[in-house]
């Protein structure tokens, strides 16, 4: 009787803790479907609220955003509805928040001690783009928790102004964050004049803040840095800062990237810097980059030299001079033809490749 | 004489109760670890924008290796499939590993191959390498044609003529999440010293697609399919995200994961000695930073999806399960010195030695405790009472941990949305406890004979191919190209 018992009991007790884990899941799957709905009502809602001129409707959702899922569907409807707003309507609405006391209470939660919650803060303080909030988000450019140095960073290119990009740059000379995630964000045409002015005088005295940041990302001169961010920008601005960078900088690595940032920016006044750099006294890394740069411009006077660089040295001049060349279109076909009959093998094997992978395209095309 | 058979049998049913209560507690530890993790990635993942990654320049390129063995039927969907990757700059490098069908002239005759020159950026020896072709029509492409080495040969020649920092290896066989690649590149983006990163495989059988795209996800009717998801989301989200948190990761599916290619070339490459060369290279990874003082993050994340097909019927799995055993034999066998040594850390004094008794050694302690207990019981050296309750207890356990990992992807994903998967997946894991892993266990221990027999070789799958409706495309048998999960 007592086995029966025990079994029974234990048997008892596993069947009700598989319906208990059941139900769990079940509840689960209800609160996650009402919490979806409640969350697509809310963006809606908000949505049309940042529309509506009237000032109540603002400040109505202000005191309502004050739960994480809130805050995030805040964040959400801005970024959905800000690119259709008119410069007037988003001072409007930078006014209404800095006026409301959600500010002070994100402020505040920059703060915090959880890293969710600063982040969460830092998300929402910088998607409206309200100039004053840069100087709250730098420290932390140097929290410990790399998604809130990232949310920072991209809160500050959302503010895109000359502070924000001063502090950026801060960031690329004391490393907050790899070099490549500052780039991709400071690398447009807002902060131009900034990198221009960097360029020419050195950054900007630096926050205190900043000063204890643990180094992250490998280290990467501040020109080169600059000259990539140029290049991203695609800002004719840049022009003349890249192409005297390429013509003076003693470091490779600036060269190289002054030479692909010229391959972007698309000018016709970058040409002579970048002709130059093929020179054989270049390094071939220098010389393979400003090959490939000049056939995304497709700058037909680079031709000749692109065709003594068929017979460079190095591999990936070549490969790089051929692929420009086809890129330049009949004329440079042209030249890929008569190296053809190349003396130098490895140039007339280039050459052959991209008139190959011509003649498939054409008769695809053409197909 | 009559004393010390009950004495014995007593004496190992108490081991076998031991091992099966630090295993379980062990596993506890794992998914606690685990759940907490995903936890604090749902909370996360509004703050990250992945958009950024997927969209940026300046993002980490990546190489897309896709080793290909007699795929003819499948390759050109599969890299058409790969094409459409939200990621901003990356190849898809095919190594069609002497293929005795015509994949290649399928892939010349797709994207009208014309044979390049391409100096290697590594020297890993593979077998010979024919020629390297690239598509006039699709930049994004280049096919390796090489003599056949196996596939972890074919992988050492694309990682040779890759062109980018990040390889992402997967099977030829598998779909990629759209959103995946810039999940994973986030991953080295945000901590440097990454190495790898592993993603989560998923299975795709019983989903509906369309134009080579997964459509709806659906759990399939099959029993073998849906035990082997419940199976699959315990490893992935049960197991390997604890022994990620741990910095103890040994296992990146070969199926996709993410590695840093400079470090892998430092290493020289895949291994193609062994069955199990996805888990070697990531043990290989973890000694050679570890000697060479470099920092090491190899981590796994469960947002990036790789879809994949299981085995249908018991003998292709049998098949899979025994080469995968055979895999962490040769692991453990190779890396022997790093064990128990405190020069390589928790992993050799915590990882590996877990995968010795429990992994290695499990199955045969299961099974012998199982036979043993069963007649134990029937001399009546064990109360029957006893032996209700240790299986009660056992299922209650099992039961626990399979419903913890339903909840957490209910939680955090919810890639199966209906309400008939999340039942079926519940019940599955009802049935999954009993049998199935038991099952699984007397197919390891097989891998020691087989082992012992000295066969090699990866088997055969029945594949299905993503067609437009998965459970009734037709059947075509070629060689498996999955690997150690």
């Amino acid at each position: 009787m007592t086995t029966i018992t025990g079994l029974m009991l234990l048997v008892g007790a596993s069947l009700l803790l598989w319906l208990a884990l059941a139900s769990l899941a079940v509840g689960r799957k209800l609160r996650r479907d009402s919490r979806e709905l409640r969350s697509a009502e809310r963006r809606a809602r908000y949505s049309a609220a940042l529309r509506d001129p009237r000032p109540r409707t603002l400040l109505a959702i202000c005191r309502d955003a004050h739960d994480a899922e809130a805050q995030v569907d805040l964040a959400v409807s801005i970024d959905s509805v800000y690119p259709t707003l008119t410069r007037l309507r988003r001072s409007e609405i930078h006014r209404a928040i800095e006026a409301s006391e959600l500010l002070p209470e994100l402020v505040a939660d920059l703060r915090s001690r959880d890293p969710v919650t600063r982040a969460r803060a830092a998300l929402l303080l910088s998607r409206p783009g309200i100039p004053s909030v840069a100087d709250h988000l730098v420290p932390l450019l140097a929290d410990p928790d790399a998604d809130v140095r990232l949310v920072a960073c991209a809160g500050l290119a959302r503010i895109a102004t000359p502070r924000a990009a001063e502090v950026l740059i801060w960031g690329l000379v004391t490393r907050a964050l790899p070099p490549e995630r500052i780039i991709e964000r400071l690398g447009a045409p807002w902060a131009v004049e900034t990198i221009l002015h960097t360029l020419r005088f050195g950054p900007a005295p630096g926050p205190d803040e900043l000063a204890g940041v643990q180094p992250s990302g490998r280290e990467v001169t501040l020109d080169a840095s600059l000259a990539r961010a140029l290049g991203v920008a695609r800002d004719p601005r840049g022009d003349v800062a890249l192409a005297g960078l390429l013509r003076t900088s003693p470091e490779e690595e600036v060269r190289i990237s002054a030479a692909r940032a010229l391959g972007r920016v698309g000018d016709a006044a970058c040409m002579p810097a970048l002709v130059a750099a093929l020179d054989p006294g270049e390094t071939w890394s220098v010389r393979a980059q400003a090959a490939k740069s000049l056939g995304a411009l497709g700058a037909a006077e680079a031709l000749e030299p692109l065709e003594a660089c068929l017979s460079d040295r190095a591999w990936w001049v070549r490969a790089n001079a051929a692929r420009a060349l086809r890129e330049l279109g009949e004329p440079g076909l042209a030249a890929l033809r008569r190296a053809v009959d190349h003396q130098d093998r490895y140039a007339a094997d280039r050459a052959r490749e991209q008139l190959a992978l011509h003649a498939v395209a054409v008769e695809r095309a053409a197909a | 004489m009559s004393d010390a058979l009950p004495q014995l049998m007593h004496g190992f049913n108490v081991v076998t109760l031991v091992y099966f209560v630090v295993l379980q507690v062990t596993y506890t530890l794992l998914a606690i670890v685990g759940w907490r993790a995903i936890e604090d990635y749902v909370r996360r993942r509004p703050m990250r924008d992945y958009q950024a990654v997927a969209s940026s320049e300046l993002s980490m390129p990546v190489s897309i290796l896709v080793p290909a063995y007699n795929e003819e039927a499948t390759i050109v969907s599969s890299v058409h499939s790969l094409l459409t990757s939200q990621f901003v700059e990356f190849e898809v490098v095919v190594i069609n590993d002497g293929s005795s069908d015509a994949t290649m002239a399928a892939l010349t005759d797709a994207f009208g191959l014309v044979k390049v020159g391409r100096v290697p950026r590594s020297n890993i020896v593979t077998a010979h390498v024919r020629g390297v072709h690239a598509s006039p029509l699709e930049p994004r492409i280049v096919v390796i044609d090489k003599a056949n080495g196996g596939k972890a040969d074919a992988l050492n020649a694309g990682i040779n003529h890759a062109n980018y920092p990040l390889f992402c290896a997967i099977d030829a066989d598998t779909m990629l999440d759209a959103g995946a690649l810039s999940r994973l590149v986030w991953e080295f983006q945000a901590a440097p010293e990454t190495v790898a990163v592993g993603g989560i495989v998923r299975i795709v059988n019983g989903s509906t697609f369309e134009d080579g795209q997964l459509a709806t996800v659906r759990t399939p009717r099959n029993l073998l399919a849906n035990l082997q998801i419940v199976e699959y989301l315990r490893a992935f989200l049960g197991g390997r995200i604890g022994w990620s948190k741990s910095g103890m990761l040994l296992i990146i599916s070969g199926a996709f994961g993410l590695f840093r290619r400079d470090v892998c070339v430092a290493v020289g490459g895949y291994d193609p000695t062994t069955v199990g060369e996805d888990a070697e290279l990531v043990v290989r990874l973890h000694r050679h930073q570890r000697e060479q003082g470099e920092p090491c993050r190899i981590t796994f994340f469960p947002d990036p999806i790789c879809w994949t097909e299981c085995p249908e019927d018991l003998r292709t799995l049998v098949r899979q399960r025994d080469r995968w055993q055979r895999g962490l034999i040769e692991l453990i066998a190779r890396h022997r010195r790093m064990i128990l040594n405190p020069r390589y850390g928790r992993i050799g004094l915590i990882a590996l030695p877990y995968f010795i008794v429990f992994e290695l050694l499990g199955p045969a302690i299961e099974c012998f405790g199982y036979a043993l207990f069963i007649a134990s019981c029937l001399l009546g050296f064990v109360s029957v009472t006893f032996a209700i309750a240790f299986f009660a207890v056992s299922l209650t356990y099992g039961l626990v941990l399979s419903f913890l990992v339903i909840l957490m992807e209910e939680r955090a994903f919810r890639r199966y949305p209906g309400w008939r998967d999340l039942i079926r997946l519940t019940l599955t894991a009802v049935i999954e406890n009993v049998g199935y892993r038991q099952l699984l266990s007397f197919v390891r221990l097989r891998a020691w004979y087989t082992i012992a027999r000295r066969r090699s070789g990866w088997g055969e799958m029945t594949r299905k191919g993503f067609g437009p409706v998965l459970s009734e495309a037709p059947v075509a048998p070629v060689p498996v190209t999955q690997s150690l999960d």
